[in-house]
């Protein structure tokens, strides 16, 4: 009979130890830009509107939103929210002051898990001068 | 003793001039209800606090939140006229996952005539009866904004000419109760950017009960609200099927404490059904807080 209750045991402590140690999967996440679309052009002094959703199969661990100026190098806009959510929305706007006419890149990176690991997408458009 | 009864039954139906961030900008609608007997001027301090929260595709964006404060008075212009004026001042706040944007300023001031239609009063001089009619201009000289865009609704102005139209009604119930019914509704007209907030109405009806304090009165009530948005048009821009429409029906919760020479009001409006903007805004409800100065009137 101890014999019984102590493989039981046994088995039961094996498996919690099992399903704690279980690693959670690492989320996928879709970035959707609707704003703007692909190769859009933005004026000078208009506004450039960034709007778009982030939805995760669990919970993500927050996202930044960039913008590039890819003339020259420089981050023109930036924004990181660290919330933790199954999903978000953005919508963010910069205002175009370019001193050239050049080749913007939004990006969107989500942190899937505390890992490292993430998801990206990025997206063209044109400021002009 | 039954004059400030008669008083304290009529004072607490006002709440619909505020800012709205569904139907744009101080002054969308006017409520005439604020102490009504003939008996007194006033000037007082107002401050409405609506929160609302914004949904992009289902999913939530921002949390919005007016601050609005008014300078509010009125004069008994004669027996069954009230000429009411407010000058608002008006804080939006957007808050997003990646920022948040802040809008301030002086917001569209209004100018108001009430008409008494019917005021009947018992032997004792007590109130039993009153029927009022009201409508007024809103002025465009708060800052708004040109660009129709997600923060228009966050100015302190809606850039255009508006008129509102009041309707209130009170009948004592028995003695210390009594019924208020109140109606009102805004024609609102283009910006010069060619944007139109949509025609709005508001009504509420509660049921208010007078208790003595120290010889002063504690007046509360409680009751219900709805509020109705047309939906938006634009000369200049395609706007959606239902930009800025919608309804929102809730309870609402008045506690008022008058003296001989000040009244002291608040309010809170809790919404229970909405439908805003598509369900891409919902009303997280509204706080008001507000302080007067009375004036006894020689208006006979």
């Amino acid at each position: 009979m101890k014999q019984i209750i102590y493989s039981t045991l046994a088995v039961a402590a094996i498996s919690i130890l099992f399903t704690a140690c279980k690693k959670e999967e690492t989320p996928i996440a879709t970035i959707t830009f609707n704003e703007p679309l692909a190769n859009d052009t933005v004026l000078q002094g208009d506004s450039l509107h960034v709007e778009g959703t982030i939805t995760g199969t669990g919970e993500l661990h927050g996202y930044t939103l960039s913008i590039t100026n890819k003339s020259t190098g420089a981050v023109v806009y930036t924004g990181t929210a660290s919330n933790h959510s199954d999903s978000y929305a953005f919508h963010e706007h910069w205002i175009n002051n370019v001193t050239a006419t050049a080749a913007l890149e939004i990006k969107v990176d989500v942190e899937l898990d505390h890992d490292g690991n993430k998801s990206s997408k990025t997206l063209n458009c044109v400021a002009v001068q | 003793m039954k004059i400030l009864i008669s008083t304290c039954l009529l004072v607490l139906t006002s709440f619909q001039l505020l800012s709205c961030d569904i139907c744009g900008g101080i002054g969308s609608s006017v409520s005439a209800g604020m102490l009504l007997n003939e008996r007194y001027h006033f000037i007082g301090i107002r401050s409405v606090n609506r929160m609302t929260t914004s949904y992009f595709e289902g999913i939530k964006h921002s949390r919005e939140m007016v601050f609005a404060q008014e300078l509010y008075g009125r004069i008994q212009a004669g027996k069954r006229i009230q000429l009411i004026a407010a000058i608002p001042f008006q804080t939006g706040i957007q808050k997003r996952d990646l920022g948040q944007d802040f809008f301030s300023g002086l917001g569209d001031p209004y100018a108001y005539l009430n008409g008494i239609v019917l005021h009947q009063k018992d032997s004792a001089g007590a109130t039993r009866t009153f029927l009022s009619i009201g409508g007024g201009i809103k002025f465009p000289l708060g800052k708004y904004s040109i660009k129709q865009d997600g923060f228009q609704n966050l100015y302190p102005g809606t850039g255009s000419w508006d008129v509102p139209t009041s309707l209130t009604f009170v009948q004592k119930v028995k003695n210390y109760w009594s019924f208020q019914a109140e109606a009102g509704y805004t024609f609102k007209r283009s910006n010069p950017s060619g944007f139109r907030y949509g025609n709005n109405l508001t009504s509420s009806a509660q049921f208010t009960h007078v208790v003595r304090v120290k010889g002063n009165r504690l007046i509360y009530g409680l009751g219900g609200f709805f509020d109705h948005f047309e939906k938006s048009t634009s000369t200049t821009s395609n706007l959606g099927e239902n930009t800025n429409s919608g309804y929102t029906t809730g309870v609402r919760l008045n506690l008022n404490y008058l003296s001989r020479k000040w009244l002291i009001t608040s309010q809170i409006n809790v919404p229970l059904i909405q439908q805003l903007n598509n369900g891409s805004v919902k009303s997280n409800g509204a706080i008001q807080l507000g302080i007067h100065y009375l004036i006894t009137s020689k208006v006979k």
